[in-house]
């Protein structure tokens, strides 16, 4: 029963209103008919955090001095101001990814229901920074280099499919995680050989609580996929503009340096998932069997509903 | 037994607070804004706006507008760029938020988008109308340039206000916007 409400109350995160991220600068997907113009949101800003505050505005001078050197650079630059740009091009993803979204969420709430190593968290949260960076370039290469001028798709079409694919994937790989979660615990047998994992985290409750090595690792993979394939904003933005400056190779190099930049801070949210997870269950070392056994139950069943909930929530503001 | 509860239940919430998170955005198209009052006998008009977007966002709106690839608006181009806005933004009440005497003006519509590209970065001016009759006795009048969305950051340029018409207007400035999410502040009274 308590899992039951454990569950409904991660499950009710995606039925909170939400704003698909869209530019306003950009033409819509769908006009909007005159007839059926939406009335105002009038929400009332509130006062923002002196964190959020610097954020921010780092973000925005990081901007500036990318654009402006970018532009430099086409002109012909010592090899010191190539290095700065690369520099700050690291510094911007970092910071980009510190703010929400990016897949930290997601690579947060895989950690909690999945018992992982910290070079799987390692492993993830690079994973997820390449191909985010990757997919962007993959639009940006989609768009203007295969089907330049013919005006078949245009930049918010090619995200919008990717974004679908994406979500859908999470949601599955959220769908597949809480069925792992809930399905019945099958007798322990231990006439087989226990991997590291297993002898450090196997509760001998009678089922196995976490999978054996080699099987944990497969859905890094795919989750990986599914929460980079969302091209970054950021870097399609900075492809565009070196392609605006007929210079993409320049977009290209920044773009990955992007994504290293993202990588640092994924990773580093992942690394204090795994710990947070291990902590929790350290201090349940001196529980029952049963108890410490219901408690990575719920872990599992928790990070297994935030991934299906999200999952859910960005496809469906996606459609 | 109680404490292990306590801490479940802290990391259920914590987990659960932390998946709101990423529904928030956050800024992808960077905006520097000035702000004219615009003023006239014995009435406050509206307010005139001149938003410069970032180089890079002005890549992207030109690749999705500048249909003959001339690197130029031409009118046609700039027209459909002004109606796109028109159409996007006036659900967000064109990201400004106005209070007179603490209580929100309604934005019901911006009047002459204009906009023109210059050295790299896209200029939109716009008008936001606003009937505020002045009084003799002052009236705070404060002026947001913000996104609810977030996805949009508005930074104020070096000297954001200006007043473009003095008739019989008198005003204090109560607070210059220096930063983001900074309101201006006025007080606005009859001559």
């Amino acid at each position: 029963m308590k899992t039951l409400i454990l569950s409904a109350l991660c499950a009710s995160c995606w039925l909170l209103p939400a704003h698909a991220e869209e530019n306003p600068f950009l033409p819509r997907r769908a006009p909007a008919a005159a007839s059926a113009a939406p009335s105002p949101q009038r929400t009332e800003s509130v006062d923002v955090s002196p964190w959020k505050q610097w954020l921010e505005q780092t973000q925005y001078t990081l901007n500036q001095e990318l654009a402006s050197r970018t532009r430099a650079a086409k002109t012909g630059s010592a090899p010191e101001a190539w290095a700065i740009l690369m520099a700050l091009a690291f510094a911007y993803g970092a910071f980009h990814s510190l703010g929400p979204g990016h897949g930290k969420c997601l690579i947060c709430s895989y950690f909690v229901a999945e018992q992982s190593t910290l070079r799987q968290g390692l492993v993830l949260g690079y994973l997820v920074a390449i191909i985010h960076a990757t997919s962007a370039l993959a639009v940006v290469s989609l768009l203007y280099l295969l089907l330049r001028g013919s005006g078949q798709m245009v930049l918010s079409d090619a995200t919008r499919w990717t974004s679908i694919a994406g979500y859908g994937l999470i949601a599955a790989m959220g769908g597949w995680l809480l069925w792992r979660a809930l399905r019945p615990e099958r007798p322990h047998d231990h006439t087989h050989s226990h991997g590291e994992e297993c002898r450090t985290e196997c509760t001998h409750v009678g089922a196995h609580a976490e999978p054996h090595r080699g099987e944990a690792h497969r859905p890094l993979w795919l989750m990986a996929l599914g929460i980079g394939a969302v091209p970054c904003p950021g870097a399609l933005t900075l492809l565009m503009f070196s392609i605006s400056l007929d210079f993409l190779q320049l977009g290209v190099v920044l773009a990955a340096m992007i994504a290293l930049g993202m990588g640092v801070t994924t990773t580093l949210m992942a690394i204090a998932t795994i710990l947070g997870r291990q902590g929790t269950l350290h201090m349940l070392t001196q529980a029952t069997p049963v108890t410490r056994a219901r408690a990575e139950k719920w872990l599992r069943v928790a990070g297994a509903c935030c991934t299906l909930g999200l999952g859910l929530t960005f496809l469906t503001l996606s459609l | 037994m109680a404490r292990i509860r306590y801490n479940a239940w802290s990391l259920m919430l914590g987990i659960w607070l932390s998946a709101i998170a990423p529904v928030q955005a956050h800024p992808h198209v960077f905006i520097d804004y000035q702000i004219s009052l615009v003023h006239q006998g014995k009435q406050i008009q509206g307010f005139q706006l001149s938003w410069r977007v970032d180089p890079m966002n002005t890549s992207l709106i030109m690749d999705a507008f500048d249909t003959n690839r001339n690197g130029r608006l031409e009118p046609t181009e700039a027209a459909q760029v002004a109606d796109n806005m028109r159409e996007s933004m006036a659900e967000f009440e064109f990201f400004t938020e106005l209070h007179l005497n603490h209580r929100r003006l309604p934005i019901r519509e911006a009047r002459d988008i204009h906009t023109k590209l210059v050295q790299q970065h896209l200029v939109y001016r716009l008008f936001i109308p606003c009937a505020i009759p002045l009084q003799k006795r002052p009236q705070t009048l404060s002026f947001k340039a913000i996104d609810p969305t977030n996805y949009v950051a508005f930074m104020p340029m070096n000297r954001p206000f200006h007043v473009s018409n003095k008739g019989q207007l008198h005003y204090t400035i109560e607070r210059q916007p220096k930063s983001m999410y900074e309101p201006l502040l006025l007080k606005v009274s009859l001559r």
